[in-house]
């Protein structure tokens, strides 16, 4: 009775962990320390969510169901990968992560790009928002059926 | 007007009447009505099914709620999405009971 509803919850679930990626990126973007890689510290790497439809066929009864009622399943989140892009260099003599040419490496954050991700997240997360009202307001109009 | 002519009428197929084809639908209409007989008891198992359906939303909105006031939730949206399908489900409700209400008053209102 509530697949659509639950699907749109699955969505407001991975826009919301979106958001908190976008989030931790920006908080991050000039964490010189992210992690020790063989003595030395790395910059954060910038990171990104994945998403995939739900996969909820596992077996061949649930496969079976699925084809009997077409329903549309939600959203899955797969993962979160690191953005491979190369480090930004900066010119800092005397930073304590600096190199011996004084360069020190900086994360792979941009916050112009951030900033449409988290764009992106809220208008999703609103537009899922607007799908679920209108779910819901057409159960209730499904119940207004013969009262006129 | 070409279009309806007398030979054209004579030319619908219509499937002469058989005695037979009465026959068969009520009686997989009774198997049907048996069939279901056997799965479902009675009309009130039926509808005690349904109430407890309500009621475990009711109580999954009531148990994210008290998560929520516990700062237990992570994903705010889960409680109020709980909260509007317990709300459904017992709008339903609610309307089926308006509809049976009213079946019943109408057959006591009939005059005999």
């Amino acid at each position: 009775m509530f697949d659509g509803m639950n699907s749109t919850a699955s969505a407001l679930t991975a826009q919301r962990l979106r958001m908190d990626t976008a989030a931790g990126n920006m908080a991050n973007a000039s964490a010189t320390r992210g992690r020790m890689v063989d003595g030395e510290w790395e910059p954060y790497r910038r990171k990104m969510v994945t998403m995939a439809p739900q996969d909820n066929r596992a077996s061949f009864a649930s496969h079976l169901q699925d084809a009997e009622r077409e329903s549309a399943g939600g959203v899955q989140v797969t993962g979160i990968v690191e953005d491979q892009t190369p480090f930004q260099s900066m010119h800092q003599p005397g930073h304590p992560d600096a190199d011996e040419d004084g360069n020190v490496q900086l994360p792979n954050v941009d916050p112009l790009k951030e900033m449409v991700d988290v764009m992106g997240a809220t208008r999703s997360y609103e537009a899922n928002v607007t799908v679920f009202d209108a779910h819901k307001s057409m159960k209730m109009s499904a119940m207004e059926i013969g009262r006129g | 007007m070409p279009m309806i002519q007398g030979p054209s009428h004579g030319e619908l197929p219509l499937s002469p009447l058989s005695p037979q084809a009465p026959q068969s639908p009520t009686e997989s209409g009774q198997n049907e009505q048996m069939r279901t007989g056997e799965t479902r008891n009675n009309f009130g198992d039926m509808l005690k099914e349904a109430l407890q359906g309500v009621q475990n939303y009711q109580d999954a909105s009531r148990e994210k709620t008290e998560q929520l006031l516990t700062g237990e939730v992570d994903n705010l949206h889960d409680v109020f999405i709980a909260s509007e399908k317990a709300g459904v489900a017992l709008q339903a409700t609610v309307e089926v009971r308006d509809k049976v209400t009213d079946a019943y008053d109408r057959v006591m209102r009939m005059t005999l």
